[in-house]
């Protein structure tokens, strides 16, 4: 057990969002972030870089290990390219890199890039909340594959991509295929079979592909990712994949993240429709990304099993005690996405929960349209704070039961 | 406290774009200072650093207060909090201006010389840039640059939906005083046409004189603006990559809000932190700055008077940027490239438009001996000619 996560941060006196959105005797399980500290290594490389004191219009090149340190290199961009060449044997040239202050601008622009107005843009549904906006704020006409559910041998529910559904979801002017891989919020890694599924149908289509991996080092058990780009060249010259450590390091804060375009016209198109309108990243953003890529790998095996245990956890119990509520059981994510509709609760159940239990949930119905009656919980959290919200939300059930 | 301005610090091969460039070269070019920020700054940066967790942030009580209060003690300027619209930076600030008060085919007032990502930006929208020039003069010594009443309005006509200002004025350091903003504001009132005014260098004063925000000359003209500014220039963060919107009509400000779309995010936890650290406790480190700044501005005048008087040179009331018309070298290329080939980076002024061609921008916030390395460089090069 990594004991290290499990002291109890005090985040209520920060300027914690997650913390300070409900009233103090709500526990927060509603955004996607983790009750944990990031690497020391992350800490270190940011006090070191801000003792040097001079923070001035930033490029992604050499960095400081210590205070009062020399500049190390190698920069950003080689440290990035050789993680996706471990991690996923797939080569990426540094040019294919380009900067973002966040993975939400990502997929913004590429709905801004995908065709004309009015055109159509594809998602899975469910789907992350601002996934779904992309194509609205970018007017673009939204359009849905639902994902397939079905119910394992042990009762959990499993989301699969419906290769029917999601062709007869492609129409004439659809012109680009948001991926969510890892998916938010069903916790699917996405297989091999699948992703190539979706590849060939969106090369038949003449579809880009614009893949959120930002959950991608979130894996739990011995569940593997495989971006999306890596299957080949012909899928990699429509893809556009956001690549980033907030979620991995929690360090969503400090605003990094990275679209590898592989193709060189379609890099142009994506950085020109950037132009005026998405910042670079933080200078912050930078150093915590680059310390977390180069010391961060021993952290994040623990990590990932305090969340494999926490997963285990939050699903026993909720299969026990709550049958009524049908829950996922992620291979990655920190995320339960659980279906009360069975439940017969009086009101909508992210209010119910938050009412009755104290627990703040994220609402399905802001996850698309197959997302009503479901809530979303985050359990990367300390067992001390997981395990009594779990039992809260069971207590709550009881006159229903 | 007196604070060391003369101390050089190692930026270069780090991670400023300023100084990624050929280990030859001087880099005077980009606005931004090669001087460590006020140690306000640095401790409010420390101290989140240590707090060791970076989540999702909420922005701090404190925030709007502290400029609300900056406003009214600087320039008399009533704002309230929820006028102030935080943005990651200027430049998606009157990019937003762009997108929520222009439309393709729409008109955009721009005065030149200007800073060169406005007119850029009004291109991306699709939009005309209308061109205010200034009035441009030499004498034996300097160029001169002033407010151009005439052509400021024969810039507009019926399709123009927003001007831009940029004051105190990049690359020029001009400062526009009450009654040249009184009749910019008026031209734009009587039109309804949007003012969009950049004022990120409001703090860097080299002439000890007052900036005025053009939105604080009346209630009537404060209706039709948006005012952009930030702690960047003044305190020396803009890796941090933070600014705000102060927009006090509700109709604007909700058509600018909405107009960010999924692409533009908030500034951090470090930029907020860095923010109310200089703005709570800058403000005698800012003084002394603004002094060092000021005899640099003077040491390179002089310089340039008794070494290299083919050089005609702005002098600034405010930023730290000297504006140089080089045009006299009768160069047969471009200057910027001629100084570069020789050991300083300068900016190239003909991207500023309004007939910039031969000018170069010249960024003074370094410590006195860097500033004089570049000097000399560009003396000799001169010399070597």
């Amino acid at each position: 057990m990594p004991e290290r996560f499990e002291n109890i941060l005090p985040r209520r006196d920060s300027d914690s969002l997650k913390w300070n959105l409900y009233d103090a005797d709500i526990t927060p399980m509603w955004i996607a972030e983790a009750d944990v500290r990031p690497p020391q290594a992350v800490i270190d490389a940011l006090a070191a870089r801000v003792t040097h004191g001079v923070f001035g219009y930033t490029a992604a090149i050499g960095h400081l290990s210590a205070p009062g340190g020399s500049w190390e290199y190698p920069g950003i961009a080689e440290v990035i390219c050789a993680r996706l060449k471990q991690l996923y044997d797939w080569d990426v040239a540094q040019d294919a890199l380009v900067y973002l202050p966040g993975v939400v601008p990502g997929f913004n622009v590429a709905c801004k890039i995908a065709g004309q107005p009015g055109d159509a843009v594809l998602m899975h549904a469910p789907c992350y909340g601002p996934i779904t906006k992309g194509p609205i704020n970018q007017s673009r006409r939204p359009t849905y594959a639902p994902l397939r559910r079905e119910i394992t041998g042990d009762g959990y529910t499993h989301f699969a991509h419906d290769q029917e559904a999601f062709d007869n979801a492609i129409e004439k002017n659809t012109r680009l295929f948001l991926l969510c891989n890892p998916h938010n919020p069903t916790g699917r890694a996405f297989s091999r079979g699948e992703l190539e599924q979706i590849a060939a149908s969106c090369v038949q289509h003449d579809m880009l592909i614009c893949s959120d991996e930002i959950h991608a080092e979130l894996l739990l058990g011995t569940a593997t990712h495989i971006p999306i780009a890596s299957l080949s060249d012909e899928v990699a010259d429509r893809c556009i994949t956001l690549v980033s450590p907030s979620k991995a390091f929690n360090i969503p804060g400090l605003g990094f993240a990275v679209a590898v375009i592989q193709n060189p016209v379609l890099r142009a198109r994506y950085m020109e429709a950037m132009q005026g309108l998405v910042p670079s990243p933080q200078i912050f953003g930078y150093v915590g990304a680059m310390a977390a890529y180069q010391h961060g790998d021993e952290w994040i095996a623990a990590a990932q099993s305090f969340y494999t245990s926490n997963r285990d956890f939050v699903c026993s119990v909720l299969r026990m005690h709550a049958p009524q509520l049908l829950i996922n059981r992620p291979e990655a994510t920190y995320l339960n996405w659980i279906d009360c509709r069975q439940a017969q609760l009086p009101t909508n159940p992210k209010e119910y929960f938050l009412n009755h239990a104290g627990i703040a949930l994220a609402d399905g119905s802001g996850f698309g349209p197959a997302g009503d009656g479901y809530i979303r919980l985050t359990f990367a959290t300390q067992r001390a704070i997981l395990e009594p919200a779990l039992f809260a939300i069971i207590e709550s059930l009881r006159p229903f039961s | 406290m007196n604070y060391d301005f003369d101390r050089v610090i190692d930026r270069r091969g780090g991670d400023s774009l300023k100084w990624n460039i050929d280990a030859a070269q001087i880099p005077m070019w980009y606005a931004d200072a090669d001087v460590a920020s006020p140690p306000a700054v640095i401790d409010a940066l420390i101290a989140r650093a240590q707090h060791g967790v970076y989540g999702y942030a909420q922005e701090p009580a404190a925030l709007r207060t502290i400029i609300v209060e900056r406003m009214r003690r600087l320039y008399g300027w009533h704002i309230l909090p929820e006028d102030i619209v935080p943005v990651p930076g200027i430049i998606p600030g009157f990019n937003l201006a762009s997108r929520a008060f222009g439309a393709p085919g729409a008109g955009v007032v721009v005065q030149a010389p200007t800073f060169y990502p406005i007119s850029r930006d009004v291109a991306l929208h699709d939009m005309i840039p209308q061109h205010a020039p200034l009035r441009r003069s030499v004498d034996a010594l300097n160029v001169h640059f002033a407010y151009d009443p005439i052509a400021f309005e024969a810039a507009f006509d019926e399709r123009t939906k927003i001007a831009t200002l940029c004051h105190p004025h990049n690359p020029t350091g001009l400062v526009f005083g009450r009654d040249e903003l009184l009749h910019m504001a008026q031209t734009c009132v009587n039109r309804q046409v949007v003012i969009c005014s950049d004022e990120i260098h409001c703090d860097i004063r080299l002439d000890g004189g007052e900036h005025i925000p053009i939105a604080s000359l009346s209630e009537t003209i404060a209706q039709q603006c948006v005012t952009l500014m930030s702690p960047s220039k003044a305190f020396n963060i803009p890796g941090l990559v933070v600014g705000y919107a102060i927009i006090q009509n509700p109709q604007l400000r909700e058509r600018y809000v909405r107009a960010q779309s999924g692409m533009i995010p908030h500034p951090s936890a470090f930029a907020y932190a860095a923010t109310i650290a200089a703005y709570q406790s800058g403000d005698a480190w800012l003084a002394q700055a603004n002094a060092y700044y000021a005899v640099n501005l003077d040491y390179a005048l002089v310089y340039i008077r008794q070494h290299i008087p083919q050089l005609r040179c702005t002098i600034p009331a405010a930023t730290y940027l000297l504006w140089i018309d080089a045009r006299e070298l009768q160069l047969p290329g471009s200057v910027r490239d001629f100084f570069a080939r020789n050991g300083v980076a300068l900016g190239d002024g003909t991207p500023f438009g309004g007939e910039s061609e031969g000018f170069v921008r010249m960024t003074l916030a370094c410590p006195r001996s860097v500033l004089a390395q570049a000097l000399d460089a560009m003396r000799a090069a001169i010399a070597s000619q």
